[in-house]
């Protein structure tokens, strides 16, 4: 907080001052608070809030959506956005599971097979917004729908499967425990920590801050602009097959989903951008990723003990986000002088 | 008069007219090939599938792809409008959803009457546009997520009206109004229809031919600079948002009637429908650029596609594929089209045109009239350092002299030497060619704006700015992009030169690595009318009237001749050559006192310069290759003067064999007895005193066949004889 | 402009009336083959005859919500096998859940004058203009499983509320047998017709019998949200009775919640519907009980309608009937002896 001190007063509007004063406490720290606050909300007056069972509970089922934060907040620091991801996580206990079925593949097999095809999505979405230069956002949603028609149209006979039985990994990966510890939470910290590691100690990291900063000053700096992007990508997809394996796991089965099953991927941008990694790019830390899934896991489950409907949790929600987006323009407004018309 | 084809000048044959480069330049050039090729490809796709699977353009489906094509194209249409001002609406699906819904929950439960339902269906479309509207501009949030979010929820409040109004919802409402809207007709045309043309024709209008629809472009194409100008670009933003959701309600109004949905999925997954259509229209993605017409077409692709892949019998989920893929080729298309064009364009612009030169006349042989001495080594310096390229000058009756300078000022250079300097007027061109009017005005041949008459105060009156556009021509020649010279004929008329309609003075380069003729002489008559009267030159250069005042002298620098247009007398309407096979590139033409003319050289033919001419592809690879200042040309730096007879006979030619004083020498002016001398690279004006041989008893400046107002003139011109 | 507007609603009014009365006159193309049913004496080969001669290249069209279920896609190869035997025109198609793109193919299924229409009805209110447009072209419509506010020529389908009471009475007297009286609701969208079916008979049954429910939330039919929405309650109520759960896939996500909870011999799971892939669930004790239906029954109702309908020759919209198929109650002790129940694709 001695930063506040330290900045010079440029107005004396009491407005522009709470602004400055708000602007320069880390976003990540606000919802950290924002949080912290709603739990102790949750424990006086929400029954069963409060326990170490719950909060494990939530750890876990929100370990998914903590994974898939960290892609999107990755892939938003690189100015892009992906929201492919949903397809891929489909297409990993899709493809899997057909594998095993239809072709009798092995595990190992089928895990090879799904992580070639997120890893040839990654390289699609990247070579298409790096190299040909559509926006992220067009070619994300062209892929999303193009991976999750193609593979619903072509691929499933059944309605649902369960999980084949030499599925041993998988299952680990959603159902086992080391140590107490259930291995989806193990892994979600493994992502932030290794996330966390790249993005602070690494000069991946430091690249990838100055491309979504500014791609084209990294890029006359010499900073290889382009693969970067391309990687971001090839990152977050290898993270959704990841996901997608782990959620196979855990359900024990892959049924065709009914609804359109994007919730996964709105909460996880969701957590991103109110956890502070602004759509702008360049900005954002990993802590304010995990501040941010902490939130939206809390009021998810908050809203399920208080018996809300799963649609007013939604308009809910969204008005949460519209107020987290309409906050971070008022806190970093946009520079009209460098603004682009295309800054989708 | 009829317009004169100079093309003959060249020599060449008649094939060599067509320079296909040029062609493809200018037609990729074209501001409406933007959307071209993307809407002939969708096109394509359209008639492809047409043909594959005919049966959808049977009566049975024209209903349901009309139906389709009405929804959509309104969604389409409120796209392309956000897309244009460099916005995203993701929520127009949602936004049609609470519209259908909702007026359907005030028809069927309320049972307000229709017109009350259109009115407040319509009004909560504006709401929610309002609500995109107000976070994205106003509170300046991302376009793309916010209308992302926005959607989500207001999905949400379509699922939460649903389950609130579900048992009252089933019941449909017999009322031939509320059947009008989905199921009725307006003259002879469903009611949607005619209303989305409707739309349509106001929404292109409005896009194309209206201020607010230049400043949505604006806005789209640069926000900096729409706000720099004045633009509002907040209220502009805000408004296509709006309009957005108005759009999108009226799609679920239609929707809602005609179909009487209660599902809470309703209108889902049309986003991307109407993304893909408006993509396919080549709307583009990053703002700016953008046509409704062409949406709308789009639009009906993607109805025919969809219908198509139901009559295949293709499982329904392919559509989601085929539009996902639609939608990635054509991003694409979009992207690399967009920049692609203008720098092929670009390339392509210079077209080169073979020409075979005639003899070459060696200067440096001694004996000739062409023999280099040194007769304008010892010019004096007018304005020296304080200029900057003064291609042509005047000297008026108190001897005060006015040159161009290519920063677009007039120069006045008063006192008894010439000593004082101020900038007479400003042009904002660059000034080229001078000449007086018999009121004592100047008038200016500017390039890049056209021609300008300049009063004794020093006001600029624009007089000449646009010719005739020549009819199929894919080139707007329109602008007078190089108005070079000019004079003055009994009749008032002011005939003037355009050496290129294509480049302007500042790329007089590419006209002389190009050779094509694209110069012209025009006629600006006393009444303000311009037309073409020859037309095919190359680099079309001085004019001066000839002394009886019956003709025209024209020069055509680069192909190195002199012509006699004729305007009066027997041979009115016909060109004739004066003098051909110049050793030089001679530059303007001015009369001389003695009867004879001036005639200026702007550079040198050498054995090589001609040796280029002859081949074009080198000169292709020259332009490619080289910078600009490296091309191979004539030799630039040479001061050059020679006098002419009526006949065409050179009778002595003036240099400067140092250099060192005029590197360029472009024009010349008799007055006073004294030669002035401008150039376009020069820093100065020279000025030699002619020998009294040289000196006749003609004013240079009397326009022939018009008496002086009164004898002024004259014996000014004695006196200082 | 308003007057023209009026003159035009006024045309309107004057066509719109005259298609309906006039079409509902004369039944378009179903009556010219048909006749008027079986004489009173016939032999039993001229009845074959007969009916073969009235579905002969007869088009019927069937269009369920998605065919990407086992229940529809099983209803989809009972028509097929009947309906191609019978030597009809028999197409189907796959609305992927969509249903905008459902409406559209069932518009362009009237269009095409197709003869019989089998759709499955997202919710009551959805398809009235359909069957309405269907009537005035002389297409016989029959809806299965969820019937619509504009009465089709013929409805069959489960009685969902029936089924619902059925199933909150066995959980109740589970329940009172374990002590308990909690119990939580997993449903698919809140706004689907088998969510409101089944609401309207389980929760009066649960009122009266003191239960309190616990949660009702909703699943969109993802066994991944269900599986959520289940951990959630289940870390609150320990003491659960069980859960009461719209269709297979849900309730697949709920057992996956119990067992992770380790609660599987104390919270029970009570699911609304038996499909193959459920009944596996049962075998292996995965979920308690739950209400079947005859599912393959309703493909023989309604290809039974459809036959008779071309039978008889009526004009559509003539006569509209319904019926229901019988449902009871499916557990590990009678799984493998319910008729009709555990259905699967073949």
């Amino acid at each position: 907080m001695t930063t506040v001190e330290e900045r010079p007063k440029t107005s004396s509007a009491p407005r522009a001052d709470l602004r400055a004063k708000l602007a320069s406490i880390d976003q990540a720290v606000l919802i950290a608070a924002v949080t912290a606050a709603m739990v102790v909300v949750g424990a006086i007056f929400v029954d069963g809030m409060f326990s170490f069972d719950n909060l494990a509970t939530v750890a876990r089922i929100s370990a998914p959506m903590g994974i898939l934060a960290v892609a999107s907040a990755l892939v938003i620091m690189g100015k892009n956005v992906d929201l492919s991801v949903v397809a891929v996580v489909g297409v990993a206990g899709m493809v899997s599971v057909h594998l095993a079925e239809a072709n009798g593949f092995s595990e190992w097999q089928a895990i090879a097979v799904v992580l070639a095809i997120g890893v040839f999505v990654g390289l699609a979405n990247g070579w298409l917004s790096a190299y040909v230069g559509i926006p992220a956002l067009f070619v994300t949603l062209g892929t999303w729908k193009l991976v999750e028609g193609y593979f619903n149209v072509s691929l499933l006979e059944k309605q649902s499967y369960t999980l084949p039985a030499n599925f041993d990994v998988v299952r680990w990966l959603g159902q086992g425990s080391i140590l107490g510890i259930d291995v989806p939470i193990l892994l979600a910290v493994a992502t932030f920590l290794g996330a966390g590691w790249a993005l602070n100690k690494t000069s991946f990291g430091s690249m990838l801050r100055a491309t979504g900063d500014s791609p084209a000053a990294a890029r006359l700096t010499g900073l290889p602009v382009r693969p970067l992007i391309v990687t971001t990508f090839v990152i977050a997809a290898a993270l959704a097959i990841l996901v997608g394996l782990m959620q196979l796991g855990i359900n024990g089965g892959y049924s065709k989903a009914y609804g359109a099953g994007d919730e996964l991927m709105f909460n996880a941008i969701t957590a991103a951008v109110i956890g502070g990694v602004s759509l702008t790019g360049g900005k954002g830390s990993i802590s304010g990723v995990l501040a941010g899934v902490a939130f939206i896991a809390i009021f998810t489950n908050m809203m399920t003990l208080l018996d809300v409907s799963v649609v007013t949790s939604t308009a809910v929600r969204g008005a949460i986000l519209l107020s987290a987006l309409a906050l971070d323009a008022w806190l970093h407004p946009r520079d009209e002088e460098t603004a682009k018309s295309d800054d989708l | 008069m009829k317009t004169i084809d100079a093309f003959g000048l060249t020599g060449q044959p008649w094939r060599s007219r067509f320079a296909p480069r040029r062609t493809l330049s200018d037609l990729l050039s074209k501001s409406w090939m933007e959307g071209a090729v993307p809407i002939t490809l969708a096109l394509c796709i359209g008639v492809f599938v047409a043909i594959t699977t005919p049966e959808i353009l049977g009566a049975g489906d024209r209903d349901i792809v009309q139906a389709r094509f009405i929804e959509i194209g309104l969604l389409a249409v409120a796209l392309t409008l956000v897309l244009v001002a460099g916005g995203f609406d993701l929520s127009v699906g949602a936004m049609m959803g609470v519209a259908a819904m909702g007026s359907l929950i005030l028809h069927r439960v309320y049972e307000l009457p229709t017109e009350l339902v259109v009115i407040i269906t319509l009004l909560g479309g504006v709401v929610m546009g309002s609500i995109n509207g107000f976070l994205i501009s106003i509170i300046k949030t991302k376009p793309f997520i916010t209308t992302l979010v926005t959607a989500l929820t207001f999905r949400a409040v379509v699922q939460l009206m649903q389950g609130e109004y579900q048992d009252r919802l089933v019941f449909p409402r017999e009322d031939i109004d509320w059947r009008f809207i989905g199921a009725g007709k307006v003259a002879g045309i469903p009611t949607g229809l005619f209303f989305l043309v409707l739309i349509l024709v106001f929404a292109h209008l409005m896009l194309t031919r209206s201020r607010w629809g230049w400043w949505l472009t604006a806005v789209g194409s640069d926000r900096r600079s729409a706000r720099r100008n004045g633009i509002p670009v907040t209220v502009v933003s805000f408004g296509t948002y709006v309009v957005s959701g108005l759009l999108c309600a009226f799609a679920g109004l239609i929707m809602a009637s005609r179909q009487g949905s209660t599902s809470a999925n309703v209108a889902s997954g049309y986003e991307i429908i109407a993304l893909t259509a408006v993509v396919l229209g080549g709307v583009s993605l990053r703002g700016g650029r953008g046509s409704v017409v062409r949406a709308a077409t789009g639009t009906l692709i993607v109805a025919l596609m969809g219908q198509a892949i139901f009559r295949r019998g293709w499982d329904a989920g392919m559509e989601t594929v085929m539009l996902a893929v639609v939608l990635l080729i054509f991003a694409a298309l979009d992207e690399k089209w967009g920049k692609y064009r203008p720098i092929l364009a670009q390339k392509l612009a210079i077209s080169p045109f073979s020409l075979k030169p005639g003899p070459l006349i060696d200067v440096t042989k001694p004996g000739t009239v062409w023999q280099v001495n040194r007769a304008l080594s010892d010019a004096d310096a007018i304005g020296l350092g304080r200029i900057e390229g003064a291609e042509d000058c005047v000297v008026d009756d108190e001897g005060s002299v006015y040159c161009g300078d290519r920063r677009g000022w007039v120069w006045k250079w008063s006192g008894e030497n010439n000593e004082h300097g101020e900038v007479f007027a400003r042009t904002g061109g660059a000034p080229l060619g001078h000449v007086f009017d018999p009121d004592g005005n100047l008038v200016v041949c500017v390039s890049g704006i056209g021609v300008c008459r300049i009063d004794p105060e020093g006001e600029v009156d624009w007089i000449a700015t646009r010719a005739k556009r020549t009819r199929f021509q894919l080139h707007d020649d329109s602008p007078l992009r190089f108005a070079d010279d000019l004079d003055i004929t009994a009749d008032g008329a002011i005939w003037f030169s355009d050496a290129s309609t294509r480049v302007g003075a500042a790329n007089y380069q590419s006209v002389v690595a190009e050779y094509r003729p694209a110069g012209r002489v025009l006629r600006l008559d006393p009444d303000g009318t311009v037309e073409t009267v020859v037309h095919n030159l190359i680099a079309a250069n001085g004019i001066a009237t000839s002394h009886d005042g019956q003709s025209i002298l024209i020069v055509s620098t680069l192909t190195f001749r002199v012509d006699r247009l004729w305007i009066q007398g027997p041979k009115a309407g016909q060109m004739e050559p004066v003098l051909e096979n110049l050793p030089g590139a001679p530059d303007n033409i001015n009369r001389a006192s003695d009867g004879n003319y001036w005639l200026s050289f702007v550079g040198l033919r050498t054995p090589f310069s001609d040796l280029m001419l002859r081949h074009p592809s080198a000169r292709i690879a020259m332009t490619k290759q080289l910078p600009v200042d490296d091309w191979l040309v004539p030799q630039w730096n040479i001061s050059c003067v020679a006098k002419f007879s009526e006949s065409g006979e050179i009778l002595k030619v003036l240099w400067d064999a140092t250099g060192e004083k005029h590197p360029m020498v472009t024009s010349m002016s008799e007055r006073h007895g004294s030669l002035y001398l401008g150039g376009l690279e020069n820093n100065r004006i020279g000025r030699i005193t002619l020998p009294a041989e040289d000196v006749g008893d003609i004013d240079t400046y009397a326009i022939p066949g018009l008496r002086p107002k009164d004898g002024k003139t004259g014996e000014l011109e004695g006196a200082s004889r | 402009m308003k007057k023209s507007v009026f003159i035009w609603l006024a045309s309107l009014a004057l066509v719109t009336t005259g298609c309906t009365v006039s079409a509902t006159g004369s039944s378009g193309g179903a009556s010219e083959a048909g006749g008027e049913g079986l004489p009173v004496a016939v032999d039993g080969l001229d009845a074959q005859a007969q009916l073969g001669e009235s579905l002969a290249g007869k088009k019927i069209a069937y269009v369920p919500m998605s065919l990407q279920f086992d229940l529809t896609k099983m209803w989809g190869q009972q028509f097929e096998a009947i309906f191609d035997s019978m030597g009809a025109d028999y197409s189907q198609e796959d609305a992927a859940n969509n249903v905008d793109t459902q409406i559209r193919m069932i518009d362009s299924f009237i269009n095409d004058g197709v003869d019989v229409l089998i759709v499955q009805n997202p919710d009551v209110g959805v398809l009235s203009t359909q069957v309405q447009r269907a009537h005035e072209q002389g297409t016989y419509v029959i809806s299965v499983n969820v019937q619509g506010s504009q009465s089709s020529d013929a409805y069959v389908g489960a009685n969902y509320t029936a089924m619902g009471r059925l199933l909150a009475e066995r959980m109740v007297e589970d329940c009172k047998a374990k002590g308990r009286n909690k119990v939580a609701i997993v449903g698919g969208f809140g706004t689907d017709s088998n969510d409101i079916e089944a609401d309207r008979g389980w929760k009066p049954v649960f009122e009266e019998a003191g239960m309190q429910i616990v949660s009702d939330q909703q699943s969109n039919y993802d066994p991944t949200k269900a599986n959520q929405v289940a951990t959630a309650v289940l870390q609150q109520h320990k003491d659960l009775c069980g859960f009461a759960v719209i269709f297979d896939v849900t309730s697949l996500g709920v057992a996956q919640a119990v067992e992770s909870a380790g609660l599987e011999d104390q919270v029970g799971i009570y699911n609304f519907d038996a499909s193959a892939v459920w009944c596996d669930a049962l075998r292996q004790g995965r979920v308690t009980a739950g209400v079947a239906y005859n599912a393959s029954g309703i493909a023989v109702a309604a290809a039974y309608e459809a036959q008779a309908l071309l039978l008889s020759g009526a004009p559509a919209g003539s006569r509209r009937v319904m019926g229901y198929v019988p449902h009871m109650i499916v557990d590990k002790q009678n799984v493998d002896t319910v008729p009709g129940a555990c259905y699967g694709v073949a």
